[in-house]
This record gives structure tokens, C-alpha cells and sequence, in this order.
């Protein structure tokens, strides 16, 4: 018998609604946030949210397969109902407003969490679902990042190599230049990773290309962590402190 | 970055956002890891739909039951409990096994007794003793004897296993020469009741003879003028180690070895 989480619940439409308001309310909450929907208000999208799915509950009850949980899968629809939202309103023009008459929203019962009340746990674990959804590429991530931020980078971080053994001299040389020089710009820093991926991986590539490439990444992960339900406002300093606190408890945790 | 435009659908988005909570990522689907691993697009997506999926307070059955570590808890309690009904279990069965021990032990003293007191002597029974050891005794005897048939049975056997040290000289040097390949018997293990097959190549294309002793050295069986084979029959052939030779004009050019199961 599967469990009820997996089973989209067969009753009445209103009773479907009543059942996942929470989630409209979450999304409509989050997606209203930073003007994206001016002149829209937050009602207009819960409002559009709650009409989408009247009108397409029948194509949402056939589509869903039992795969994933019924509340994210919930979640997901709903998000995509406020895209279409945000793209079908989209403003077509710049429009200058007085400041007079723009208010923030009192009301709100999401709060923008400054980051000194922030429980580091949760930011950690949120950084660490953010680069497992890099994949093979967390690995690279993780050490270059390291440089970028002077945290110690170690032998193990360079083990996901597979011609670790054969590179291990040079391996061990660059560990000790970045580690032991810290007064190392970034320039520096970057034509020292640039020299020790073009000899891992066998490419040519600049120092350019690896800056580029950090840059793009950590963006997007400043990005990622910032547009959540709860706000956030990461920039690269406090995103250098929140990687400096992922590595020490990986390693106290590895540790014990 | 690159970015796959077939992106995740929305339940796929969904699987991998239920994966991702519980932190098994790894047992998705190599392409869904492969496109997202490369995909903004849906890493955003698929952090978000977590993200309003966690921050909503519609509890899931799973949520709602007792935690994992709680699970641990009441595992461990369970198990304690179940140790302890055991235990105590045990406990009375073995009182109750030590009480019907008694129990017979004194039913049986009180049928000796009655035997005696209803006028059997205590010579009758003492009669009897010596009867039934006789009989044990008898028993014992036929079963060593027995032991002692298969255990002669057993050396006969060894005796028809073991290596003939002449012979084994002999073939050491035979098989330094080389001049012969031999293809079949192929393994020195061979079944009884199956013939066996003799198979050989010699570059020069000589004519041998094909002789087989037992390991006491006599000769069982020859057959002369092979070419490069001959097939031959165990039926009447005694389990045990063989040697087998390939001679040319009274000149040994292979020895071969072999173990009749």
C-alpha cells in the first residue's frame, strides 16, 4: 500500500485548494519580493495561483505519478504558475516611481533575516545541497574556492583527481605555494590554479577563462542562496565566511 | 556553463528536490544528474521547489511519525524488551523442564521401587543388567568392526592413490625433453566408467606405442602403432593413479600421469 504522501487525495476541488494554501501563500510571498510583479501585488498572484489550479487540476491529478512527494511536487506546479505569472506581466517599459508611493509591505510574515540571526547550521546545509547539485563538478568548486577565500586547501581536496599519484609532486608544490604565500593576490591565485588544472586535465587554458569561471559560480551560488523563501543577502565576503564555516564542519565532522 | 534545453519536467523536478532533502542524490538518474549538474536553470528550480516544499507547514505522513533518531529510540526500547520477555521465557521454560525432570526422575525411582517391593529380586534385576549390557556390547562391537572394514577399505584406497616415486623421476625427465605436445587427457582427474581419450601431436609424425601401468609399475594395458590418438575403456580398470607412456622404438618419448575416480 503506498503512502498517502505519494497519493493525490481524490475530493473536491475547494477541498484540494484549502489543502495546499500554505504553499500559495509561501510562493506568492516569495515571488512578490523585490517588485517583481509591480504593479502586482501579492494577492493578484494568489489569486492567479488559485484560478490556474481550479482550471487544470484534472491535467495536475494526471500528470503526477507518484514519484515524488505530493507536497513538492505541489510545490513545483505552483512555482510554475507564478513564473508564467512574472513572464505573462512582465513591464515592458522602465517605469519611474516617487518614492512616496512606494511602501513596504508591513504586513509580511516573511521577514528579511539580517545575517547576524542567521543559524549557521541551516546556511550550511543549504550551501552543501547547492553544491551537490553540481555534481562532478562540486569537487573543483570546493578547492578553488578554497584559494579564492585562503582557506588551507589540503592533499584530500585534489584525491577526486584520477591522476592525483601522477601530479602528486606538483600537486603538493602549488598546496604549499597557496597555503604558505598569503600575500598573494588574485591574479596570483588564479595563474597558480590555472597552471595545476592545464597540467590535471591537459588543456591550455588562461588565467582569464578559471577567473571567469569562479566568478560566474559563485554568483550563481550567491544567487541561489539568496532567493529562498526566507531572504537572504549574501555577497562574496559573507559567502568566503559561510565557505569557511562549510570546511570546518566537514572537517569536524570528518575528524570525528 | 553549458545548459541541456530539454529541461527536468515538473515531477522530475519534484524527485530530484525529495532526493536532494534526504541527501541521496546519487541514486538518481545519471542523465537527470548529468543536466543538472550543468544546468542553472534547474538547479535554481529544483533549490527553490525544496525550499517552499520545506517551508510549508503541510506535514507529511513521514514528518509527522516519530523522527529517526527518535525510531532509534523506540527500536532500542523494543529491543530491550523483547531481550528481557526472552529471557524471562527462557527462564521458566528451564524451570519447568528441571521440574518435569523431577518429576520423572522420581516416577521412575518409584516404579524401581515397586518392582522391587511387588517380589522381583533385586537378582532379577540385576540379571537383567548384564542381558542388556551383552546386547550394548554386541552393538559395539559389530559397529568397530565395521569401522575397522571401512577404514581398510579406506587404506586400500590411499595405497591405489599414491605416487610411484620411480615412476615420477621418470616422468619429471620425460617432460624436460618436450617433444611431444599432448593434447588430451587434459586434467588429471579423470571419471571412471568414461573412456578416456589419448590425444597427442609430435612434429616429426612418429608412430608410437601407448602403454598404461598402475603405480605399482605393471603394465595394465598397451596398444601399439598410434599415430596421434586412441580412445580406451575403464570398465575394467581399478580406481587409483596411472602412469601412461608413449614409447618409440623402446624409446620413452612422453610419460603422462592420471587419477582414476
Amino acid at each position: 500500500m503506498r503512502n498517502e504522501d505519494y497519493i493525490f487525495p481524490d475530493e473536491a476541488i475547494h477541498k484540494t485548494i484549502e489543502r495546499f494554501e500554505d504553499l500559495v501563500r509561501i510562493v506568492a510571498t516569495k515571488y512578490s519580493r523585490n517588485s517583481q510583479l509591480f504593479p502586482y501585488t501579492q494577492n493578484d498572484l494568489s489569486q492567479y495561483i488559485v484560478l490556474r489550479l481550479i482550471e487544470n487540476i484534472k491535467s495536475v491529478k494526471a500528470n503526477y505519478r507518484g514519484e515524488a512527494r505530493l507536497k513538492t511536487y505541489m510545490s513545483a506546479v505552483i512555482r510554475n504558475y507564478s513564473l508564467e505569472f512574472i513572464r505573462k506581466n512582465k513591464p515592458k517599459s522602465v517605469e519611474f516611481i516617487s518614492i512616496d508611493n512606494y511602501s513596504i509591505d508591513q504586513n509580511s510574515d516573511i521577514a528579511i533575516q539580517p545575517l547576524k540571526d542567521v543559524q549557521w547550521l541551516v546556511e550550511i546545509t543549504r550551501l552543501e545541497r547547492i553544491l551537490k547539485l553540481y555534481g562532478s563538478k562540486r569537487s573543483k568548486i570546493e578547492v578553488v574556492f578554497k584559494g579564492v577565500f585562503r582557506i588551507k586547501v589540503l592533499p584530500p581536496d585534489l584525491f577526486y583527481q584520477p591522476n592525483y599519484h601522477e601530479y602528486e609532486s606538483p600537486i603538493l608544490k602549488f598546496i604549499a605555494k597557496i597555503n604558505t604565500h598569503t600575500n598573494l593576490n588574485s591574479g596570483e591565485i588564479f595563474t597558480l590554479y590555472t597552471h595545476l588544472f592545464n597540467l590535471l586535465e591537459s588543456k591550455n587554458n588562461s588565467d582569464e577563462a578559471i577567473r571567469k569561471w569562479t566568478l560566474r559560480t559563485m554568483e550563481e551560488i550567491i544567487k541561489l542562496l539568496n532567493d529562498c523563501v526566507e531572504k537572504r543577502h549574501y555577497t562574496k565576503e559573507s559567502l568566503g565566511a559561510l565557505f569557511n564555516l562549510y570546511f570546518e564542519n566537514r572537517n569536524s565532522k570528518n575528524e570525528s | 556553463m553549458e545548459e541541456n534545453a530539454k529541461h527536468l519536467k515538473v515531477e522530475e523536478l519534484a524527485i530530484v528536490a525529495d532526493a536532494l532533502q534526504i541527501g541521496d542524490i546519487n541514486s538518481l538518474k545519471k542523465e537527470w544528474q548529468d543536466h543538472f549538474s550543468n544546468c542553472s536553470e534547474c538547479r535554481t528550480a529544483i533549490l527553490e521547489i525544496l525550499e517552499i516544499a520545506e517551508a510549508s507547514k503541510l506535514k507529511s505522513t513521514e514528518e509527522s511519525k516519530v523522527t529517526s533518531k527518535n525510531y532509534f529510540k523506540w527500536y532500542a526500547a523494543a529491543s530491550v524488551l523483547i531481550l528481557l520477555g526472552f529471557l524471562s521465557w527462557s527462564t521458566f521454560r528451564a524451570e519447568s523442564y528441571r521440574h518435569k525432570l523431577k518429576e520423572s526422575q522420581e516416577e521412575l525411582n518409584a516404579f524401581i521401587q515397586q518392582e522391587i517391593d511387588e517380589g522381583l529380586s533385586g537378582k532379577t534385576l540385576e540379571k537383567a543388567i548384564p542381558e542388556t549390557n551383552e546386547k550394548l556390547k554386541a552393538q559395539l562391537d559389530s559397529a568397530l568392526n565395521e569401522n575397522k572394514e571401512l577404514k581398510e577399505k579406506e587404506s586400500l584406497f590411499n595405497i591405489a592413490y599414491q605416487d610411484n616415486p620411480v615412476m615420477e623421476e621418470q616422468r619429471n625427465l620425460a617432460l624436460r625433453s618436450g617433444s611431444v605436445d599432448i593434447i588430451e587427457p587434459n586434467k588429471t582427474d579423470l571419471a571412471h566408467a568414461e573412456p578416456i581419450s589419448f590425444r597427442w601431436k609430435n612434429k616429426q609424425a612418429i608412430v608410437c606405442d601407448l602403454l598404461l601401468y598402475n603405480n605399482r609399475n605393471t603394465l595394465v594395458y598397451q596398444k601399439g602403432n598410434l599415430k596421434d590418438h586412441h580412445s580406451l575403456s575403464t570398465e575394467k580398470l581399478l580406481p587409483g593413479t596411472y602412469y601412461w607412456k608413449l614409447v618409440k622404438s623402446e624409446k620413452v618419448v612422453f610419460i603422462g600421469k592420471f587419477k582414476l575416480l
